[in-house]
């Protein structure tokens, strides 16, 4: 179990000097718990930056990135290299760990200086949960966070971020990956089938339009009509028999053959679009050409990690360069390096990946290109003076492509001349050789019948590849379609366990935030609060979680639609304490700074409540600015630590002091001549803030605070209790009279307090305000239980006013008696 | 990183025995390896590509 004993501050954001604060107390082994006061700007909050600091493994203070103060603001202005630094010493059961060092390197600001790397390790992997908490952070999770976001932070929290990452890259990798290729073998079907619709001459077409239209032909020869395609190809070696045979006809047949090839062929500009893509990727990834060439020392920078991490050596050579380091400088030198090439290595892979796809696009390029100009050749020997340079150009451009492709992208300068024009080009190329044909074929003249024949014959051949080349890739996308929902059934039965474990996970601390929550909010009318897992349809189901409760018995999701902004704070709250009880096993330490001011007066007391009932195994920091609050929590814990920042000053930092009791200090104040007013000072605001405490715990009728500058006077406070109490326990009660004698000093305290009603003289004697405190003393500890550290309540089912213990108890007497202690 | 607990929940669907194994073989190594999710989807299109060569060669 480690605590913290002591936090030590340098060159560190406020702090110039070294600043410490200790957390133990003399003869008493385990750290305590410890409360801070000061003013705002006393330099409260760099205690907490330090910490926040020391204990990121990404060595950021994240609030301060939201206002786009970054590393460089973390040190103090003033402050030398090697002056600012976080010093932490530890209270570990298990003795491992001690004292620990993170200085701030000026040179590398995101790469601190850590006294012991593996220590540090274990120190970020023990507090699961930050143990920081600011007022921000609540309303953030609870208000700002969209289901998905909650879900990343619950599952960083509750320790399933594996689970989350392999859940993510099923979802949003490797199913996309699948389902695009079914598309791609989908795409393949739709242009075999458009390339068949052209040769038919219709959009529509099924085996029924194919049998059609086959039938329709053979018709012209007598052939009786076919029932299926099957027969149908059948009658095509019988009416090729009756072709003719003379030299003219072989001509025509060929002629007719090739314009049926061409008419279905066509050059497009899928290739060039590859090719753009991937030139745009290797001229970014040339900037990068010296990392590019050392991408191989990744393993030897990971097995010397591994070493160095075990190594007890103080000064190393590094395994690449041979240059000699100390330890640490080395480990940052090579995790530095490692991130860069690994940066480097994913976008050359990436290349590499979209080179191998634009290999088989290219590799079908050549194979249609070729058989085209076969084609063209064959002409050309029936046609001795065709012309084809542009499809001669394309083939050699294709083929260097290719090699280029084979030989390494990346090597080699990165050529290809081919553009959208050369397509058109082509295109054009080849619709002026079919003219060429069309006009030998008449040349030539041989009949029509002979022409009709050849050009049916070769449609009916056409006709049939193309259909066997469609069936088969049907059954081929039907194949892949098959198995990959094989594979996302698995996938889904993989997840659904993942969920499950997940869901009882939620379950497990739900069952405790409802708990916490009703600690801190004793609202008959919210109930049942859980995290849920969202497994509605959308882009994130099964992989956002968000917050339910039972509202006015209605069940409500996300809870923030029904909850005012003071519910949401205490729901924030109940759920990061929450996971700190449930996951920071090992490390029962936690800072709440300045956490109170975001919670109504009212429901302040419940947070301690919830910090003594639930959390009185943790040692908690808790830093506040308020003053009757810090009082109020050293009257509640008189074990905790309290300290007060006295003062803060840009050469030195916080000036840091043991603090006392409100009595103990007012009598300091007293003492000293030139002090005796803020003595009085002092004493007046504690008075106004119990006054205000007792009204509100015994419900005396106060007029109401509808603006900040009209608050009750300490008059009215002191009439408004002396009525109630008067009411309640009659006018005979020893405490009644003691709140009159009390009252009688009430013009002196009025002067004392923060708003003054009346030009009172402001210089005293340290007699008058001793006097008054020694009446108000006389009344205080007839209301305030040492026991139960409350004051009196007015309890309104029993009609009672008594401590929270029920050890003071007031009771209602008409003749002069003792109080019941 | 890998996780145990994937590792876990892919060997008890194998024990379960209505998924398809090799797929599983494939998941277990990306989990094990940390495999990024286009690789484990082109390792499972190969696999699907050999099982179709085999299928359309034994029915020919």
């Amino acid at each position: 179990m480690l605590k913290i004993k002591r936090i030590k501050l340098s060159g560190f954001r406020g702090m110039l000097k070294p600043q410490e604060l200790d957390f133990t107390k003399k003869g008493v082994g385990m750290p305590s718990p410890l409360v801070l006061y000061g003013l705002n700007s006393s330099g409260k909050t760099s205690f907490v930056d330090g910490l926040e600091w020391f204990l990121s493994q990404q060595n950021e203070i994240e609030w301060l990135n939201r206002e786009d103060a970054k590393q460089r603001a973390y040190p103090h202005q003033e402050a030398k290299e090697g002056e600012s630094f976080v010093e932490i010493e530890f209270y570990d059961s298990e003795k491992e760990i001690n004292t620990l060092r993170k200085t701030f390197n000026h040179k590398k600001t995101t790469q601190p200086d850590l006294s012991s790397a593996d220590d540090f390790k274990q120190i970020y992997e023990a507090f699961v949960i930050r143990p920081y908490l600011r007022y921000l952070e609540v309303i953030d999770f609870v208000y700002n966070r969209t289901g998905l976001e909650k879900y990343q932070k619950l599952a960083s929290w509750m320790g399933f971020e594996n689970e989350l990452a392999f859940q993510e890259k099923i979802a949003l990798e490797i199913v996309p990956e699948l389902k695009k290729k079914e598309k791609q073998l989908a795409g393949n079907i739709s242009f075999l089938e458009a390339s068949l619709s052209r040769l038919i001459g219709g959009n529509i077409f099924s085996e029924f339009t194919i049998l059609d239209f086959c039938n329709a032909i053979l018709k012209t020869y007598k052939i009786k009509p076919s029932a299926n395609l099957a027969d149908l190809w059948q009658h095509i070696p019988e009416i090729s028999k009756s072709k003719i045979s003379s030299s003219v006809g072989v001509k025509v047949d060929k002629l007719t053959e090739i314009e049926t090839t061409l008419s279905a062929f066509s050059f497009d500009t899928e290739l060039i679009t590859g090719v753009g893509g991937l030139k745009e990727a290797i001229k970014k990834l040339g900037r990068e050409q010296k990392l590019i060439e050392k991408i191989d020392v990744i393993d030897l920078y990971t097995q010397a990690l591994e070493v160095l991490n075990k190594t007890t050596e103080s000064k190393i050579k590094c395994p690449v360069c041979g240059i000699e380091w100390e330890k640490e400088k080395l480990l940052v030198h090579i995790q530095e390096e490692l991130s860069s090439l690994k940066k480097v290595k994913e976008d050359r892979d990436a290349i590499l990946r979209r080179a191998n796809e634009l290999r088989d696009l290219l590799r079908k390029e050549i194979e249609k290109t070729k058989q085209i100009f076969s084609k063209y050749d064959e002409v050309q020997k029936l046609i001795p003076i065709l012309n084809y340079e542009k499809i001669k150009k394309h083939r050699d451009n294709l083929n260097a492509l290719e090699t280029l492709l084979y030989e390494g992208v990346l090597t080699k300068e990165f050529i290809f001349f081919v553009t959208e024009k050369d397509i058109d080009a082509l295109n054009k190329e080849k619709d002026l050789i079919r003219k060429d044909v069309s006009a030998e074929e008449i040349k030539i003249q041989p009949s029509k019948e002979e022409l009709q024949l050849s050009e049916n014959i070769e449609k009916l051949n056409q006709v049939k590849d193309r259909w066997y080349e469609i069936l088969n890739a049907k059954a081929e996308a039907q194949f892949v379609a098959t198995q990959i929902e094989n594979f996302i059934q698995l996938s889904n039965a993989l997840v659904k366990l993942v969920q499950e474990s997940i869901k009882s996970r939620f379950n497990e601390t739900s069952e405790r935030i409802g708990k916490y929550f009703g600690i801190l909010r004793n609202d008959k009318d919210i109930k049942n609060i859980e995290i849920v897992l969202n497994e509605e349809r959308g882009r994130a189901a099964g992989r956002s979680a968000e917050i339910q409760l039972s509202y006015y018995n209605i069940s409500v999701k996300p809870a923030y639609k029904v909850l005012s902004e003071s519910l949401l704070n205490s729901l924030g709250l109940a759920v990061y304490f929450t996971c700190v009880k449930q996951f920071n096993t090992q490390c029962k330490f936690i800072v709440l700074d300045d956490i109170m001011n975001s919670l109504d007066i009212e429901n302040r007391d419940t947070v301690l409540d919830l910090i003594e009932q639930e959390l009185g195994d943790y040692q908690v920091f808790l830093l506040t600015h308020d003053y009757y609050w810090f009082q109020k929590i050293m009257r509640r814990f008189p074990q905790w630590i309290s300290k007060k920042i006295r003062g803060w000053e840009y050469n030195i930092g916080a000036k840091i002091d043991f603090a006392e009791t409100t009595k103990e200090e007012v009598e300091e104040l007293l003492s000293d001549p030139t002090t005796i007013e803020d003595g009085g000072f002092k004493f007046g605001r504690h008075v106004e803030g119990i006054l205000n405490e007792l009204c509100e715990n015994l419900c005396a009728e106060v007029r109401h605070r509808y603006a900040r500058n009209d608050p009750p006077t300490t008059e009215e406070l002191f009439d408004a209790l002396y009525k109630r109490l008067k009411d309640k326990i009659g006018s005979n009660h020893p405490v009644v009279g003691k709140t009159l004698n009390a009252k009688k000093y009430e013009p002196l305290v009025r002067t004392f307090t923060g708003h003054p009603r009346g030009n009172y003289p402001s210089t005293l004697s340290s007699t008058e305000v001793k006097r008054a405190m020694q009446e108000w003393s006389n009344l205080e500890q007839d209301l305030w239980c040492s026991d139960c550290r409350h004051y009196i309540e007015y309890f309104k089912t029993k009609d009672s006013i008594e401590c929270r213990c029920g050890r003071i108890k007031l009771n209602k007497i008409n003749v002069p008696s003792k109080v019941n202690k | 990183m890998n996780s145990t607990t994937i590792k876990k929940y892919l060997n008890d669907l194998r024990e379960e025995g209505k998924y398809d194994n090799e797929f599983i073989d494939i998941l277990t190594v990306g989990n094990e390896q940390d495999e990024d999710g286009e690789v484990i989807a082109t390792k499972i299109m190969g696999s699907i590509n050999k099982r179709y060569a085999e299928d359309k060669k034994n029915k020919t």
